[in-house]
């Protein structure tokens, strides 16, 4: 085995990782080998010095905004209209202004769908009364029931 | 059932319920691990405060569908590592092409200008490239074993010892004149 064979067992010694049997080979080895003596001083005050590091500072307004996050997300769930128009900018790439015009015609084409058929439901109570007939031109004219009583 | 009692399953049962107590109890335990963990990592504290951020809002949206809230340390971890990853690649972060090269920012000469003993670890640390890194972080700071470590890089374990046995030696190099200075005192 080489040296860095040997230190790496060492290092998953230190970890409480490396097999019993090769452990023991590492340390026979540490006997003669003062490479690897200093490889294993060394990364057991590495150990020792990162427990000794300085734990880096949480800025306050991190602490605030993330405790925000729940109020925030119920916030947005109920926000549906705002979440739909983002799916469909981001997912499907409908610009929302498009989306909307395209809303607004259909809204107005089905408006006047609605009065055509209202108006074609007028007719069964309308009559047709007379008649006119010339040699060139026919004139058809209808009356509602009411003045249709009436004559 | 006091909240700082409850297990880390039982809150994300209680989260799940839309329970906001819960969410601050894990955060107040994880807040600080995870914050060293990504501010070591990306070397901004500014930086971290957001990727913490983002973690716990991963957090939230997916405690309904987290599968082994038992495991949820190493979940955590595994997100932060995500997001650390995904910032340097939007940073555009070239990986050295040689993949046992330890050293990214700083050489170990410049390192070594470093008064303390504290200093001189942290900047070795920083000028560590991340796959190097993140698992001597994740060992020593968070004693994580092997297997954990390998589940949140996506590494097998032995690539785990090898990276490890390398960052520690990459530091170890470097402290050990520190260490004659010590010795010899």
């Amino acid at each position: 085995m080489s040296c860095e064979q040997y230190q790496e067992t060492l290092s998953a010694f230190l970890d409480g990782n490396s097999v019993e049997r090769d452990a023991a080979d590492a340390f026979r080895h540490l006997a003669e080998c003062e490479v690897c003596r200093t490889f294993l001083r060394s990364a057991v005050e590495l150990q020792r010095s990162f427990r000794a590091m300085p734990v880096p500072d949480l800025p306050t307004r991190v602490d605030r905004r993330i405790m925000q996050i729940p109020a925030l997300e119920k916030a947005r769930q109920r926000d549906w209209p705002t979440r739909l128009a983002a799916i469909l900018r981001h997912r499907f790439n409908v610009p929302v202004p498009a989306l909307a015009g395209g809303a607004s015609l259909l809204l107005v084409a089905l408006g006047f769908s609605i009065w055509l058929l209202t108006r074609q439901g007028l007719v069964p109570e309308r009559q047709i009364i007379y008649v006119v007939s010339t040699p060139t031109v026919e004139v058809y004219g209808i009356r509602t029931a009411s003045e249709n009583s009436q004559h | 059932m006091a909240l700082e009692t409850r297990t880390d399953e039982e809150l994300i049962a209680d989260l799940r319920t839309g329970n906001p107590d819960a969410f601050g109890e894990l955060y107040r335990r994880y807040r600080s691990p995870l914050f060293a963990f990504c501010a070591r990592m990306v070397r901004d504290q500014n930086h971290a405060g957001d990727i913490l951020h983002d973690v716990f809002l991963t957090l939230y949206r997916s405690a309904a569908t987290l599968r082994e809230p038992g495991a949820l340390r190493i979940w955590l971890f595994r997100v932060a590592r995500n997001e650390v990853l995904m910032s340097a690649r939007q940073k555009r972060e070239v990986a050295s092409p040689d993949p046992d090269l330890v050293w990214d920012a700083e050489t170990p000469e410049t390192i070594l200008e470093s008064a303390e003993q504290s200093e001189l670890l942290e900047r070795g640390l920083r000028s560590l490239k991340t796959e190097y890194r993140e698992v001597l972080l994740l060992r020593e700071e968070e004693g994580l074993s092997y297997a954990e470590i390998a589940i949140i890089t996506g590494d097998s374990e032995s690539s785990v010892k090898s990276r490890l046995f390398k960052a520690r030696r990459a530091l170890a190099t470097l402290l050990a004149p520190r260490l004659g200075e010590r010795s010899s005192r």
